[in-house]
């Protein structure tokens, strides 16, 4: 796992990003969910009748909103891309904003390897990257297996002490 | 007092200090906040409880004092290193090879005692690096030709005569420009206190006629006239909009001679690799910027400035941003705020040698483009008009000709709109220069030498998508935004893919090139 990641072949990113996400995304539909709840009991007891029925319509929303959340990694994983070769670093991503953005390597100041705790437990890690840039100082790459994560980072920092701004 | 310093080699450092007045600044600053603070009690009504905030004040004065004395700058050999603090010493070092710019200001006091701030900038973004305040100008001017002498790419024996100006602006062409930046502001300000007014005279009551100076010259003339009710609110109309006027005219011109008194003086010098801009006729201005640092440069027009032939030119640098602005880092500087029009290219000769604006191969958007702003223009002027159709049918009796007026107006800028921006949007990739032009009424052409793109990014929303279109956008590690922005939306997507990897290519190359130099 050296150069070989740098052959200008467009990749995805792992599809256990699909998982970790889904798991982040439950923890939050989780938390929206029992705020819903417990905000729809304190209308059920504070409202009159005739507006006590709609209490139950926050917990239909937060319900949409979780199964959304559980939906969405799937959907949208196929549009994130990544293509690596001995110039640039391409990142595509946005499913309905769609955005494609090219970071010369010799552009590239510096670059982090994060990765939270679920993302850890499945092998999965975010790819930062630095430039001397403005809007687009920091470009993000996540869900890549922590293998090519770090091998695009050691492909991106090596041999290049040329920063001029 | 020992300092924590390794010996350095090479015994051409020189160690510096502020100037003394620091203190007589620095003491006046706590002394305007005393004096805030006592007009504070006495708007209170209550000044005893002052006494308690003499000692404090006792004692931000003695820190203000022990801050000077702590305070040294060094200039090593390879940096600069600022050494202050009253109880944790922090020992800042800047490389000369990292500075971007050594600007300073003078306010009148500064000008009148013969010391300046002095700001220190490199490329983090996060304002000055450095402040040091207040410095002899023999200080100031040591210290800068000391960092520009050991700075990569200047030379080392500076010339020590004044060179000739290369942009110089009398009075009338510094109130000219003066009078083309503030008339928004002044059309803001005029609707505002009329507004203010309106709802003044409107909030009197029933009688409101008898009260009011403008509704009694109404009344008068109303009255001396014969009009009848709707005449008088035609005539109220009538004055409201020749008072708009005599605002906007007043505030224009304020604002003209404000703007004026910022830029007074302007003169552009090149020192070396330097450019130096001198501007201010009460706080006194001078950015230094060298020449290899310029990320983009920016040149427009307005009517009135193609009137006179004249454009502007702006550069932006890293660096030296506002800090709590985000991520948009950069400074942007005044080459020429005001220009004749037939000397821009001797003026950019000076400034990107090499650059050719007339060499550059122009290209134009997607034919679509026209189509898709007007589309876009109808949209938010169907929206607007029926909302105010709504607004005048269900409240407002003398609302209803908002709308049918709403959709001549909107509309009838959509149909002149749409097809001239379409037409004033282009793109070149020339050299090694990326140009981008935009606007009909105000005209921008702003360009980038590709060595200083940081990123190349490709966009498309819902509706590029639909019409197989594309933006591309370059970013600088100036702020690209406003005359800056080195944006090329409405491209065909074939295109927008040709010229991302174009651009993409070209700035791994000239990178390679520069590290190769």
């Amino acid at each position: 796992m050296d150069d070989a990641i740098a052959d200008g072949t467009e990749r995805g990113t792992s599809p256990r990003h699909i998982t970790v996400e889904r798991i982040v995304g439950g923890i939050v539909g989780a938390c929206v969910l029992g705020g819903a709840a417990i905000g729809a009991f304190v209308l059920q007891i504070v409202l009159a009748p005739p507006w006590s029925r709609l209490t139950g319509l926050p917990v239909l929303a937060a319900l949409g909103f979780a199964a959304f959340l559980q939906w969405w990694p799937a959907y949208s994983h196929p549009f994130t891309r990544w293509r690596l070769d001995g110039a640039a670093l391409r990142i595509r991503r946005g499913v309905l904003w769609r955005q494609e953005i090219d970071v010369p390597l010799s552009r590239v100041q510096h670059t982090d390897v994060v990765q939270g705790p679920i993302e850890r437990r499945y092998g999965v890690a975010k790819l930062v990257v630095h430039t001397a840039g403005t809007v687009d100082a920091t470009v993000e790459l996540g869900g890549l297996e922590v293998v090519i994560a770090r091998a695009i980072r050691d492909h991106l920092v090596r041999g290049n002490d040329d920063d001029a701004v | 007092m020992t300092t924590p310093f390794e010996p350095v080699v090479g015994g051409d450092e020189a160690v510096g200090r502020l100037h003394p007045l620091t203190i007589v600044f620095r003491a006046g600053g706590v002394l305007r906040n005393a004096v805030l603070a006592t007009a504070a009690g006495a708007f209170a009504g209550e000044l005893a409880w002052l006494w308690w905030l003499v000692p404090f004040f006792g004692i931000s004065l003695v820190a203000e004092v022990v801050g000077y004395a702590r305070y040294r700058y060094r200039m090593a050999p390879e940096e600069l290193i600022i050494e202050e603090g009253l109880l944790s010493r922090s020992v800042r070092t800047i490389p000369y090879a990292r500075i971007q710019n050594v600007d300073t200001v003078q306010n009148v006091l500064h000008r009148l005692l013969g010391v300046a701030e002095v700001r220190i900038e490199t490329a983090s973004g996060q304002g000055a690096e450095a402040t040091m305040r207040v410095l002899g100008l023999g200080e100031v001017e040591a210290l800068r030709r000391f960092v520009m002498a050991r700075r990569g790419g200047a030379p080392i024996d500076v010339p020590p005569a004044q060179p000739a100006p290369i942009v110089q602006l009398g009075p009338l062409e510094i109130i000219a420009h003066g009078l083309t930046r503030n008339q928004r502001a002044a059309l803001f300000f005029a609707v505002i206190g009329i507004g203010l007014n309106a709802v003044q005279w409107s909030g009197v009551g029933s009688d409101w006629w008898e009260h009011v100076a403008p509704a009694n010259v109404i009344g008068w003339y109303g009255r001396l006239f014969r009009l009848d009710e709707l005449g008088l609110v035609w005539l109220a109309v009538a004055m409201g909009i020749a008072l708009l006027a005599a605002l906007v005219a007043v505030l224009t011109v304020i604002g003209a001679l404000w703007t004026a008194a910022q830029l007074w003086h302007f003169t552009l010098t090149r020192d070396g690799e330097d450019l130096r801009a001198r501007y201010g006729l009460f706080t006194r201005h001078v950015a230094t910027i060298p020449r290899f640092r310029i990320q983009s440069v920016a040149i427009w027009d307005s009517p009135f400035y193609r009137w006179l032939d004249r454009i502007a030119v702006s550069v932006e640098t890293a660096g030296g941003g506002k800090p709590g602005e985000g991520n948009a880092a950069g400074k942007r500087t005044w080459l020429a705020p005001i220009w004749p029009r037939e000397r821009l290219d001797a003026l950019l000769a000076e400034v990107q040698p090499g650059f050719d604006a007339g060499a550059l191969a122009w290209r134009g958007v997607h034919p679509g483009a026209a189509g898709r702003m007007r589309r876009r223009g109808w949209f938010v002027t169907a929206l607007v008009a029926s909302g105010l159709a709504a607004i005048g049918w269900a409240a407002v009796p003398f609302a209803r000709w908002l709308g049918p007026a709403a959709l001549i107006v909107l509309g009838g800028w959509t149909v002149l709109d749409a097809p001239r921006t379409a037409a004033g949007l282009g793109w070149a990739l020339t050299g090694d220069v990326f140009a981008v032009r935009n606007g009909w009424i105000r005209r921008t052409v702003a360009f980038a030498r590709l060595g200083k793109i940081q990123s190349v990014s490709l966009h498309a929303s819902p509706f590029d998508r639909r019409a197989g279109m594309a933006s591309v956008r370059i970013d600088t590690a100036g702020r690209t935004d406003g005359e800056h922005a080195l944006v090329v939306p409405f491209l065909a997507r074939s295109d927008a893919e040709a010229l991302r990897d174009a651009l993409s290519a070209a700035a791994a190359q000239a990178v390679a090139a520069v590290a190769r130099a």
